[in-house]
């Protein structure tokens, strides 16, 4: 029995149908979020992360009816091809991009941590990334791209 | 116009990646796209004495059931390899017996994810449990239950030796004269050392995806690392001819061995060719765990010889590998354990190799990056730091006086090889010299060896190791490379070759852009495509740069040899007098800014062949073979600070020097590196499978089997080594094995540096770092 | 997807909360994280407490009052948790990661504990109460509560309480990495008066099948000088029967037990002493 739940996902209202016991990251790849991926399906590997109203969530554990009229950004409303924001460019230039399957859910953690702490220590951006599993990089290079990111943010005086 | 070789430009793809744009195999879809969803055994060894689907298939939304009733028995083996498959075929796509709990009973194709499942539910199975072999050690004991039967009927290999049970694959080497190696020897070390199971942990789990065409041929969407093979396996398995299949790999999410694996393409392909229905698998986290590839555990009993100097005079090297239920990779990761480690030592004369490779009710080991060599490195590195300490020699300096160098061969080049005959070879590079020394200034090795600085309850040490791999397997891959160029000067560059987010397609652009003068903006990349690319083995054994790179750069010189044909005809002039140089044809050997003489652009040349005169389509080919498996080398350092009274052990610091010849792309090279490593520091640490008594995988899950995130972790870093390897594309060698064949022994070398005491088996877990450190203190008292 | 559940319930009040648990074969769901997809049909529903607003966090002079559906994140950033109830804010952190504890809420961790939850360890020691509405309304000890977990399918937890207290607080979470399920826990609450123990709380979890308090390893303390001597020899001799999984052996967690349990002494000793945490 579908419930049917507004959201509002990178600024754009959406009615959907869910199914009751369906989780936020089903519902959003219905919908045709595909950038939203599926790791593992419990709350481990982060790749799923999505901000919902604001926060980083797994949406793998989120029941979607339990949202409704809430605002979600997946990592296409961080930036796009045609519009990148400065974390997407600064984990690229510095090699933090491999297989890129965990990244969407990296650009996640890190556009959360930089809004809400736009000069991170290096341990403060390994610990926002602690629920992001990436087999590819060994993270040394994901965590220069958002020290990257961090000092061009506060040159340009860019707010996330 | 800077050389675009040796630069680190941006990944091509990284951007799209990073927006989310790039679509991996669940992202692509077509309408009334069915699910499919496995049935697996619950039990460890079980013959399946009825199978009844019939209640499944009456249900509402179930479109198709597949087992061993309704598909035809064809041994193969999932290994992907190239024909015919050193691997021996002992699997079948649906069997009535189960080798493993997580092998496959069933498969089901829905409607939707829930029907799928729910009709699992409905297979009503009845088993006859056999005795299950757990134990590796004892698998080959008489009356050890029998995975396999008539194993040499089948396949283009002989694996077995005709007498010994479960036995899947074995390797023997003898160089020189063991016994009087011995004899001469007047210390002996001898010590086994056991590698556990692990689990790759792509963040992609296994994907695919397949449909008909408007051609009726059948297109598979997978996520692998051998389309090539995809192809080939799944026309023999579907029993259509290859030209009826297109293998289409797309953006994957890593596998580091795992997807060098053709163990599911068939079954969603079978269903789409029975229904006509696009048909999708894509395993979840658990399954991959258990039922898809591993890293086979191995135990290692290695015997060394060596006089009191320190010189080694024998080497005993003897294995035992864990296949698991089936053998795929049992002989090449199996003979891998030898070939990338003796040739280390390769003035010592006298050398023993042996090697079994047995089957177990267990889950299946596979290629898992490092391919035997890591767990044949946990073994090696402690030893050689033993006989280091024990002839009172630093182990850096003992490295220094005793690995192969530039110049010099190996007799075990020869003689270890993969299912055929090894490949001769003198090493052409070597900078593990350098990288020795500047692994040991960057840890602080000096100041910091058998010093046992101490804090509180913890103490610090560190520990390092020597290492070598290959670069792809002489004689037996093959890579092939096409280019056409288009008229305002680009050019499209088709390769089979396989980027699995090692970023293959934009170092292959580099070497072609580098070959041709021009920037890299102007190589478009095409790649994993069997009706569209030209072959490639695929990626694995470390080939990609060295050996699809090599094709690359010959192709791209065809389309120059033609350019500059064309720029002749343009002006009358002779072929020769002419270089490519900035995107366009100049006179040959002037100078930079030398205006002398016209310059004609690459378009120019393009649209004058398309058009103009004597038109034709500029455009190459090329396959290269690899006459050689040229090493990269690396030296490993890890300090660590081991917690006395619990065992727990942190790492402080890890520095990885690797020469991987000229680095195509410097950032891409580190970052290889960088990601092996940081997996070899969990599976040293932290990764194991667990089992119960009756062979059930117990932590099938990232909650339970544990790697590290940026949160775990010290710095790690890597430092590039250059060397010129003049069989390479550019002087380039191979880089994305050997940094997880480090951190076993470095870390295991540090703890016994802080705690002198032994980890003879992996995972260091502050238990057993515990027992060991208590076993040592009884020891001595 | 949870494909038994049919129904999710979004009421607006704690009366129509309850009325609706009444009607059995539902549950409470706050950030959903602890659901288990259930092949049975004995869960056909969910009750939403999203929409109660249990969301606040209080301090006033008996101490800091906080409702069941504040986050694990929003715990461990509320500024006006100080002193020894700061243990509480470190296991919430420990608990698991950034993204998690965004959703992850101290009623749920409460309210269904399992043998791997950090705070209830964090929560005994500080002596904490947990207010419930519902079939077994009642203002409970955590040390009660967790003893016997007295929840019935109808009640809902509102708020946890905890004192406030001068003394000075230590926790340890032992893992083998950062964000992982505890080999053990323990949380350590210790007030000093004339140079003497007054009082002393001590706590192990996630290496028992309940967390509890060790009330033998107290009682050696209470009254006592609180020398290094004491501490170790009371860590080595409180009596600790842990569990023996894969992951460790139950020596090897009761080793884990005097090493760390000794360690949290002489760290809440500190606090005490210095009046800071």
């Amino acid at each position: 029995m579908a419930i049917e739940i507004t959201l509002t996902i990178n600024g754009r209202r959406k009615i959907l149908q869910a199914e009751p016991g369906e989780s936020l990251l089903k519902l959003l790849r219905k919908a045709g979020y595909v950038e939203v991926k599926t790791g593992c399906e419990a709350g481990d590997c982060g790749s799923c992360l999505v901000l919902l109203d604001g926060r980083p969530v797994n949406s793998c554990m989120v029941l979607a009816p339990s949202v409704d009229g809430a605002e979600v950004t997946t990592v296409r409303g961080v930036g796009t091809q045609r519009a990148p924001h400065p974390i997407q460019i600064a984990l690229v230039e510095a090699g933090g991009v491999q297989c890129g399957y965990c990244t969407p859910g990296i650009v996640i953690a890190a556009y959360a941590l930089l809004r809400s702490n736009p000069t991170p220590s290096e341990r403060e951006i390994r610990e926002a990334l602690d629920g992001n599993l990436c087999r590819c990089t060994g993270y040394e290079k994901i965590i220069a791209g958002v020290r990257l990111a961090a000092a061009r943010m506060q040159e340009e005086g860019h707010h996330a | 116009m800077p050389d675009v070789v040796g630069h680190s430009v941006n990944k091509i793809d990284a951007l799209a990646l990073a927006t989310g744009e790039e679509k991996f195999v669940d992202d692509f879809d077509l309408p009334e796209t069915a699910c499919v969803k496995l049935l697996y055994s619950p039990h460890a060894h079980a013959r399946i004495v009825t199978i009844d689907t019939s209640r499944a298939e009456a249900m509402e939304g179930v479109i198709d059931v597949l087992c061993h009733r309704n598909v035809e028995r064809i041994l193969h083996t999932t290994a992907g390899q190239g024909y015919p498959e050193p691997s021996p075929y002992d699997t079948v796509l649906f069997d009535d017996k189960m080798r493993f709990v997580g092998d496959r009973v069933a498969a089901v194709l829905a409607e939707s994810p829930e029907i799928a499942r729910e009709a699992l539910a409905q297979i009503d199975v009845e088993y006859e449990v056999l005795p299950a072999v757990l134990d590796p050690e004892r698998a080959t004991e008489p009356d050890a239950a029998l995975l396999h039967e008539n194993l040499d009927s089948h396949g283009p290999f002989s694996f077995t030796d005709g007498k010994t049970p479960n036995l899947a694959a074995h390797v023997e080497m003898d160089i020189g004269d063991l016994a009087q190696g011995r004899a001469e020897g007047e210390i002996h070390f001898e010590h086994t050392y056991r590698t556990q199971y692990a689990s790759h942990c792509m963040i992609e789990p296994h994907s695919v995806f397949t449909h008909l065409d408007a051609r009726n041929r059948l297109v598979i969407v997978t996520s692998t690392q051998v389309p090539f093979h995809v192809r080939r396996i799944c026309a023999t398995l579907l029993k259509i001819p290859v030209s009826r299949i297109r293998v289409i790999k797309p953006r994957i999410g890593g596998g580091f061995g795992g997807k060098q694996e053709v163990f599911l393409e068939a079954i969603p392909a079978l269903f789409t060719l029975r229904t006509g229905r696009a048909a999708k698998l894509i395993l979840s986290r658990r399954e991959v765990f258990v039922s898809a590839r591993t890293r086979h555990p191995m135990r290692v009993e290695l015997r060394t010889s060596m006089k009191k100097d320190g010189t080694i005079t024998a080497i005993d090297h003897q294995v035992l590998m864990n296949t698991g239920a089936y053998g795929s990779h049992a002989l090449t990761v199996l003979s891998n354990a030898g070939s990338k480690v003796l040739p280390l030592f390769n003035k010592v004369a006298n050398v023993r190799f042996r090697g079994r490779s047995v089957y177990t009710n267990l889950p299946v080991g596979g290629a898992y990056r490092g391919y035997g060599a890591t767990q044949a490195y946990f073994a090696f590195g402690q030893q050689v730091d033993m006989m280091a300490r024990t002839a009172g020699i630093d182990v850096v300096d003992y490295y220094l006086a005793n690995h192969i160098e530039k110049g010099e061969t190996s007799a075990i080049f020869e003689a270890l090889g993969e299912g055929k005959a090894g490949v001769e070879m003198t090493l052409q590079s070597c900078g593990l010299a350098e990288c020795l020394r500047q692994g040991a200034e960057a840890i602080g090795w000096k100041e910091k060896r058998d010093r046992r600085i101490c804090q509180g309850s913890k103490v610090r040490g560190v520990g390092m190791v020597g290492l070598m791999q290959g670069s792809s397997i002489p004689r037996v891959d093959m890579a092939s490379a096409s280019m056409k160029m288009n008229e305002d000067g680009s050019f499209n560059l088709l390769m089979g070759a396989t980027d699995l987010g090692t970023g293959s397609d934009t170092v292959l652009a580099q070497i072609a852009a580098e070959t041709l003068g021009v920037g890299i903006e102007k190589i478009l990349v095409y790649s994993s495509d069997t009706d569209m690319t030209p072959f490639d083995t695929g990626a694995y054994a470390s080939s990609t740069t060295y050996l699809s790179g090599e094709a690359v750069r010959k192709c791209a010189l065809k389309i120059g040899d033609q350019i500059v044909k064309v720029a002749a005809d343009m002006t009358g002039r002779s072929a020769d007098e002419f270089e490519l140089r900035a995107a366009q044809v100049v006179a040959a050997g002037k100078g930079e800014g030398d205006r002398d003489g016209e310059a004609i652009p690459f378009s120019a040349v393009a649209s004058y062949a398309m058009y103009r005169r004597n038109q034709f389509q500029i455009q190459a080919q090329a396959s290269h073979v690899s006459e050689a498996s040229p090493p990269p080398f690396a030296a490993h350092f890890a300090e660590v600070e081991v917690d006395r009274d619990t065992g727990e052990v942190e790492v402080l610091n890890y520095v990885s020097t690797v020469d991987c010849g000229v680095a195509v792309n410097p950032a891409l090279a580190e970052g290889q590196n960088d990601g092996a490593v940081v997996n070899g520091l969990s599976y040293a640490l932290t990764e194991n499978y667990h089992f119960s008594s009756k062979g059930v995988m117990l932590n099938p899950s990232f909650g339970r089997y544990k790697i590290y995130t940026a949160a775990d972790l010290p710095r790690v870093r890597t430092i590039l080594v250059g060397t010129y390897e003049p069989t390479g594309p550019y002087g380039a060698k191979s880089v994305s094995e050997i940094g997880i064949n480090g951190p076993l022994p470095a870390i295991a070398n540090a703890i016994f540096d802080a705690v002198e005491a032994r980890l003879f088996e992996a995972p260091f877990t502050a238990e057993r770092v515990l027992a060991a450190m208590q076993a040592r203190a009884r020891e001595s008292s | 997807m949870f494909k038994n559940i049919t129904h999710f319930h979004r009421p607006r009040t704690l009366d129509e909360a309850l009325i609706l648990l009444k009607k059995g074969k539902v549950r409470c769901h706050a950030g959903g994280t602890g659901l288990i997809p259930s092949g049975s049909d004995a869960l056909e529903g969910l009750v939403d407490l999203g929409g109660l607003d249990l969301r606040k966090l209080r301090r006033d002079d008996e101490g800091f009052h906080i409702e069941a559906c504040v986050t694990l994140a929003d715990l461990a950033s509320w500024p006006r948790l100080d002193g020894p109830a700061c243990i509480l804010a470190q296991a919430a952190l420990c608990a698991a990661s950034t993204s998690l504890r965004n959703r992850i809420t101290v009623g749920g961790s409460v309210a269904q504990p399992r043998p791997w939850s950090d705070l209830p360890p964090a929560l005994l020691a500080l002596d904490a109460s947990i207010e419930v509405v519902g079939g077994a309304a009642g203002l409970y000890e955590a040390r009660d509560f967790f003893a016997r977990n007295p929840l019935d399918g109808a009640s809902i937890v509102t708020t946890i309480h905890l004192p406030a207290l001068p003394g000075g607080a230590a926790f340890h979470k032992v893992s083998r990495t950062r964000f992982d399920y505890s080999l053990l826990d323990v949380a350590v609450y210790l007030e000093v008066q004339d140079g003497r123990i007054a009082t002393a709380r001590i706590a192990a979890g996630c290496a028992l099948p309940r967390a509890k308090r060790l009330t033998e390893a107290e009682e050696a303390l209470v009254g006592r000088d609180p020398t290094p001597e004491l501490l170790r020899r009371v860590a080595e001799e409180a009596p600790f029967d842990p569990l023996n999984d894969m992951r460790a052996s139950a020596p090897y967690r009761k080793r884990l037990l005097v090493v760390y349990l000794q360690r949290c002494l002489t760290e809440a000793l500190e606090a005490a002493k210095g009046g800071t945490n």
